[in-house]
């Protein structure tokens, strides 16, 4: 099985070098969406499969906590795992975002194995250093 | 005063060091006599509790273009909004992380980071910290506005 990834940055750099560590992670992705602000990922959830979230919070228009708390409203879109990835790395500010439902806090500047184990965490998958490598009619084994 | 001072240049530059250091592969060093002709400037605010404030991050190019290169691994030169993006991004992270060091249980709303091009030249002022930083690919300053903690 392979996922579909939403990162949600305003910061197109981020976007990139998230998604590059997300894929040198060996993490078995089917598709990349990206969206600049909470308000673009609403739009884009609500129209494709999504499997993850990987957002920021402190963005132009719609910040990382207005989404979130945005699909917890939403029957469709409330048990889609979001990681929240940020410079604000305050106990309080991680208990808030946990509170709120995010699956995951990640502190910038991250380190590549941080999201690695974020994301096998949260989706549940084990993380053998194999997963994600390519073997014959044997992908989803790891589960 | 003193202990301010060396409390908010202390956290300062360990914030530093650990975003460009994790992030951009790049060392930095404090310096006596860094450059003061910068190329661009980038600039975030906070406020939590009782404290409030701004960073700028003044740049030379050659330093704003080699991080570029190395968070996003590129070969060519970077373009002007991707070295742009690349240096919003590290002030917001320093920020984040200067925040983190100095009131680590208090939680603080960051502004959008502002990007602007050749900067004003720093004034010496009693409400303004100023840290130089050189490294092989160029120089950095920042100066930091801080509300009496």
């Amino acid at each position: 099985m392979a996922f579909n990834v939403l990162i949600v940055d305003d910061s197109s750099s981020m976007r990139a070098v998230i998604k590059k560590i997300v894929t040198l992670s060996g993490f078995k992705v089917d598709q990349f969406f990206e969206a600049q602000n909470g308000r673009l990922a609403l739009e884009l959830l609500s129209r494709t499969w999504i499997d993850i979230v990987l957002s920021d919070l402190n963005m132009p228009e719609m910040g990382g906590l207005e989404m979130l708390a945005a699909m917890k409203r939403d029957n469709l879109l409330k048990d889609i795992p979001v990681i929240i990835i940020t410079t604000e790395g305050s106990d309080e500010r991680k208990q808030m975002v946990c509170t709120m439902g995010a699956r995951g806090f990640i502190k910038k500047p991250f380190l590549p194995e941080k999201v690695r184990e974020m994301l096998y965490d949260v989706l549940g998958v084990k993380d053998d250093g194999n997963y994600g490598k390519d073997q014959e009619g044997d992908s989803g084994s790891d589960f | 005063m003193m202990e301010i001072t060396e409390k908010i240049k202390k956290a300062t530059l360990e914030a530093t060091f650990d975003v460009f250091e994790k992030m951009f592969f790049i060392f930095l060093e404090p310096s006596e006599d860094a450059s003061d002709d910068y190329d661009m400037e980038t600039c975030i605010r906070f406020r939590g509790g009782c404290l409030s404030g701004s960073i700028r991050m003044l740049f030379t190019k050659s330093l704003a273009e080699g991080m570029t290169r190395n968070l996003l691994n590129l070969d060519a030169a970077p373009s002007e909004q991707q070295t742009a993006d690349c240096v919003k991004e590290a002030v917001n992270m320093v920020c984040g992380n200067f925040l983190s060091i100095l009131e680590g249980k208090k939680v603080f709303d960051l502004s959008i980071p502002e990007f602007s091009g050749k900067p004003l030249k720093y004034i010496e002022n009693p409400g303004f910290h100023k840290v130089d930083l050189i490294s092989d690919e160029g120089s950095l300053c920042l100066v930091i506005g801080i509300s009496d903690p």
